[in-house]
């Protein structure tokens, strides 16, 4: 822009370019119009300047832009009106920001946060297993059982009677003190130590300081200066580390090195005033800040254990191991006869289980003895003779309770009806699809009984007393049968002297018949008349039939009914002996008589 | 978290002790006083929503045999000076200890305590010197250790002086 009026001459438009009817006569209004423009030309220029600027947000922005950071600097010194202005909108940008995406935010503070959470964990960790790994290795050694046996007389924890041993020193809480005021700044402790009101504490110790170098001036004449750096209590300690503003106080236990202050806690508290000198030179009670300490605090936490030298300690002794040899031994075997117990006792129920007359309805175990509970007909194998003579199980160990009953089993139906009808030697019982048979000779009398007594019996249906034979119907039929009657050769003449023979055999005929209704069955007389070898065969037939019709007649005249007899005439053809000699000969000639007892009515 | 150290102050036997111990939290017994000088207790109040905890330190009273060791004072944010109705000659102490404490911390906020008002029949302190007490810029409080009256003002209204 230009500021010489000399200047602005020239960019007056030439006159051949204006030429107009009113040219050569001029306007008094463009003439005020050029006036007002040749007078106020700059300052026209200027005020367009400032409306532009004013007027355009482009040109506003930059010069605030220019302005701003010294505009805050300026105010900010003055008060807080800036950070209490821009403190809700900060604050809602961050929040809005970290809704729409975190990961700048988490980015950003990773590298912050990483290594303050990371020593954080491995700290709390290492304290854990370092104390786990005291509690493993002594759990197991003869010194670990005495241990054990002191923490149960004394009631404190295991872990604790080990650290007790073990433990060379442990610091167990650091206080960070305002060395003016007295004030606790911060304050850390290890796992599981009691802390009071650590505050008054702070102060406490603070107060104790001064009185101990208020009689150390006192009594010594020491300068007021001189710091406390060790108060010993008995079991512990507290380590005092002296900066210009801040006081570390270290409590601790056991033997710790003076190694610790170089290593540690002079470190710990030169950081501390390296980092926060400011905001402990300017303190006014704000403990906040200070939390940014902690880690400085958290790294005097130091403890150390008894190093064994010897891994032998720690190894497990070989009485351990022999005993483990030994119980699981005992486990072994305590398994095999447990389960060879289990086994036979399986065995000697599947036995029971199998044997006729015998039902198990219960078995168990009962403490340390087992039980069967079943039916048992009477006539069924015992039970106990089993256990004893099949089984190994001590007996003394079963108990067996049996409720008698009556199988129908035919082997107990057949062993009843033994008991029951009690048969005579020479009669044979048999059981079949529930029939009863009885074979053999007994008497009338037994007979009679059993055909009663077996029809009532369990398990049988039917009494068969067909093959039974009477004792005397036997005899008598055995006796008549032994005789022969004699002839003479070739005639039908009795031989002399069979007169009382005869009188037997016709006794005994009729004592069969007698018997014939009580024995129940038909008796039938067979005679049969025999001849010699000598001779025609047709004419020894005759004489044969007419010797046996004649011994049939000496029957029939004493009173036997015709019809009870059969009539034969064999001749030659059923011998009673092979003839070789006239005795043989002598003895074919003759009669011969059968008895048949029909079937039992 | 704001934590002020305050000391109360005062002739022997004027309450001090006995003035606090209900109201303040204290893991020490009195004996401390008797050997240490001073003990330690804490007391935390609200001040406009904020919590302010006060580090309590109760110096051991001052007499003829035993003066008040002025090295426990150091840091403090302000005191509590404590005196007896009963016995007018306690409130000279206090004021010689309120000139003793501003040498040797300057000038910290405090407030003078007239204990015993349960026995303000037996009062010897006129109405008229503790009016001159306040003429010459002292905030002064009367308080009984009996009743607990105007105990909890003096703290909050010390804290109130110090925070300001």
């Amino acid at each position: 822009m230009s500021d010489s009026p000399l200047r602005i001459v020239p960019k007056q438009p030439a006159e051949p370019e204006a030429p107009g009817p009113d040219a050569l006569e001029p306007d008094p209004t463009a003439q005020l119009e050029e006036l007002r423009r040749l007078l106020l030309e700059p300052e026209q220029s200027k005020l367009d300047n400032v409306l532009e600027r004013l007027n355009n947000p482009r040109v506003r922005a930059r010069e605030m832009s220019r302005a701003l950071p010294e505009a805050i600097r300026l105010r900010t010194a003055q008060d807080d009106s800036v950070t209490e202005a821009l403190g809700p909108t900060i604050v809602t940008a961050f929040h809005n920001s970290i809704k729409k995406d975190p990961r700048p935010v988490a980015d950003a503070i990773s590298p912050l946060m990483g290594p303050a959470i990371r020593r954080a964990i491995s700290n709390t960790l290492n304290s854990l297993i370092q104390s786990f790994d005291q509690t493993i290795k002594h759990s197991f050694s003869w010194r670990g059982l005495k241990w054990r046996l002191e923490a149960m007389r004394t009631g404190q924890s295991f872990a604790q009677v080990v650290l007790y041993h073990t433990l060379v020193y442990r610091v167990e809480q650091v206080f960070l003190i305002h060395k003016q005021t007295g004030i606790l700044l911060q304050h850390v402790s290890s796992p599981a130590v009691e802390t009071r009101d650590a505050d008054i504490v702070s102060g406490m110790l603070t107060a104790i300081q001064d009185a101990i170098r208020n009689f150390a001036s006192d009594s010594f004449g020491q300068g007021d200066d001189e710091a406390v750096e060790k108060l010993d209590l008995g079991d512990r300690e507290v380590w005092l580390e002296h900066g210009p503003q801040a006081v570390l106080a270290i409590v601790l236990t056991g033997n710790a090195s003076e190694n610790l202050r170089e290593e540690y806690f002079a470190p710990a508290l030169e950081s501390i005033h390296a980092e926060m000198g400011d905001l402990l030179t300017r303190f006014d009670g704000d403990t906040q800040p200070f939390e940014m300490a902690r880690h400085h605090l958290e790294s005097c936490l130091q403890t150390r254990y008894h190093v064994e030298t010897d891994p032998a300690k720690y190894r497990i002794p070989s009485y351990i191991w022999l005993l483990c040899i030994l119980i699981i031994a005992a486990l072994g075997v305590w398994a095999f006869f447990t389960w060879r117990a289990y086994s036979r006792w399986q065995d000697y129920l599947s036995r029971l289980k199998t044997e006729p007359g015998i039902v198990v309805t219960e078995a168990g175990t009962s403490g340390r003895t087992r039980y069967v509970i079943g039916l048992r007909d009477p006539l069924a194998a015992d039970p106990d003779a089993i256990l004893r003579n099949e089984t190994e199980i001590n007996p003394a160990t079963v108990s067996g309770r049996w409720t008698p009953y009556q199988a129908l089993d035919p082997r107990f139906s057949l062993e009843r009806a033994r008991r029951a009808l009690a048969p005579p030697p020479g009669v044979t019982l048999s059981l079949k699809a529930g029939t009863l048979r009885a074979e053999g000779i007994a008497t009338t009398g037994w007979i009679e009984d059993a055909t009663v007594l077996a029809r009532a019996l369990p398990g049988i249906d039917r009494f068969d007393a067909s093959r039974l034979m009477d004792q005397e119907a036997d005899s008598l039929r055995r006796a008549i049968e032994a005789r022969i009657f004699r002839f003479v050769t070739g005639k039908a003449d009795l031989v002399p002297g069979q007169t009382e023979a005869i009188n037997e055999t016709l006794a005994g005929i009729q004592r069969l018949l007698e018997k014939e209704s009580a024995m129940r069955r038909k008796v039938r007389i067979t005679v049969s008349g025999h001849a010699d070898s000598e001779g025609d065969d047709a004419y020894n037939l005759r004489l044969s039939r007419t010797r046996a019709e004649r011994i049939a007649s000496l029957f029939t005249a004493r009173g036997i009914a015709q019809d009870r007899f059969e009539i034969r005439g064999v001749g030659a053809n059923e011998p009673l002996r092979p003839e070789n000699t006239p005795e043989d000969r002598q003895f074919n000639r003759s009669v011969s008589i059968k008895v048949a007892l029909g079937e039992r009515q | 978290m704001i934590q002020k150290k305050i000391c109360l102050l005062g002739a022997f036997a004027v309450g001090k002790t006995s003035l606090v111990a209900r109201y303040v939290k204290s893991i020490y017994s009195d004996q401390y006083l008797t050997t240490v000088g001073v003990k330690v207790d804490k007391k935390v109040i609200s001040l406009d929503d904020r919590e302010v905890t006060l580090i309590v330190w109760d110096l051991a009273g001052e007499d003829e045999f035993q003066k008040v060791q002025m090295s426990y004072l150091r840091g403090a944010s302000g005191y509590l000076l404590v005196a007896d109705g009963t016995r007018g000659n306690t409130l000279e102490t206090a004021r010689m200890l309120s000139q003793r404490t501003a040498d040797t911390v300057g000038d910290i906020p405090f407030i003078l305590l007239i204990n015993k008002l349960d026995l303000a029949d037996e009062w010897e302190v006129e109405e008229r010197s503790i009016e001159e007490f306040r003429a010459g810029g002292w905030t002064v409080i009367k308080t009984s250790a009996l009743t607990g009256e105007g105990v909890e003002e003096s703290f909050t209204q010390l804290a109130e002086m110090m925070v300001k």
